[in-house]
């Protein structure tokens, strides 16, 4: 026997957590319509683009301490298209779209987020 | 244990076992590519599981602790470190702490996934106030349902190694 009576409970507390917090952000945090792509670096804001504003491709290049982000911003969404950093999570998460979703990359401390309308209030919120 | 913590033959076992486990880190690294940012299999959590066995929690939180800090070291680089680190000391706390109280009623398996769910909070908490925003956590369910899986690959692999070294006399035998 591989798993006993309580690692099988354990393995369903634990999807029931993540089942719970994803809940959570989906009612409360992901709401609303896309409007602005926000780009923050070392946890200050870098900038802020309104999606509706945009024509075409937009391609920002983000310098940090450790290295570059290039980032593309479209009326759609944003998409990081080449980063300094090894391990190219950031590349790998593709376009994000809808509020809330998020581009990471950890090494430069870059963070794109997709935001919606009243995001400030939920943001103090969450935090 | 049949024979005594820090015999030379026990402090061999467990440099072997750091290093056991600063490889499987590194290989893990080279060869899988996450689907979840943060994700991964923690191919040496089997490792920190063997230690806790063999070598009770203190020695096996200092062996995972450098394995975490040298096998980052060689395959993330420096900005992944709080990461690694602050995940494993919790992981292995909870590992510790669950083995304490709920094995043999938990298996490895629950050990293991346990471990990892650990590790994975731990790595949102750090990401958290490293880009000062809450909304880090909104990557917990992913991370989560990774842990579920790879704590289970990874307690299967620690139960079928441990039955061997613990039952079968293995490095005592």
């Amino acid at each position: 026997m591989m798993t006993t009576t309580l690692d099988k409970i354990i393995i369903l507390l634990v999807v029931l957590i993540a089942l719970l917090v994803y809940i959570l952000f989906g009612t409360f945090v992901f709401v609303g319509n896309a409007e602005r792509v926000e780009i923050f670096l070392d946890g200050e804001e870098y900038a802020v683009y309104n999606l509706a504003e945009i024509s075409g491709t937009k391609v920002l290049d983000i310098k940090s301490e450790t290295g570059y982000n290039r980032l593309e911003i479209t009326n759609r969404g944003a998409k990081m298209t080449e980063a300094s950093c090894p391990d190219k999570t950031d590349v790998l998460s593709g376009e994000i779209t809808k509020v809330g979703q998020m581009i990471v990359c950890s090494p430069n401390r870059v963070m794109v987020k997709i935001a919606g309308k009243d995001d400030e209030k939920v943001d103090k919120v969450t935090y | 244990m049949k024979s005594k913590k820090y015999s030379a033959k026990n402090i061999c076992i467990m440099a072997v076992l750091t290093a056991v486990g600063i490889v499987l880190q590194y290989v893990e690294n080279r060869i899988l590519i996450s689907p979840v940012p943060g994700g991964k299999l923690g191919l040496a959590n089997i490792v920190s599981l063997i230690n806790i066995f063999l070598f009770g929690g203190k020695n096996a939180m200092v062996i995972s602790l450098l394995r975490a800090f040298l096998g980052t070291l060689l395959s993330g680089g420096v900005t992944a470190l709080p990461y690694s680190v602050t995940g494993t000391l919790f992981s292995v706390l909870g590992m510790v702490l669950a083995k304490k109280y709920l094995y043999p009623k938990a298996g490895m398996v629950g050990l293991s996934v346990i471990g990892a769910a650990l590790y994975n909070l731990a790595q949102v908490v750090v990401a958290s106030l490293i880009f000062y925003t809450g909304y880090m956590f909104s990557y917990l369910p992913q991370l989560l349902i990774v842990s579920v899986v790879s704590g289970t690959v990874t307690g299967i692999g620690a139960k079928i190694l441990g039955d061997r070294i613990l039952k079968d006399g293995g490095f005592y035998g």
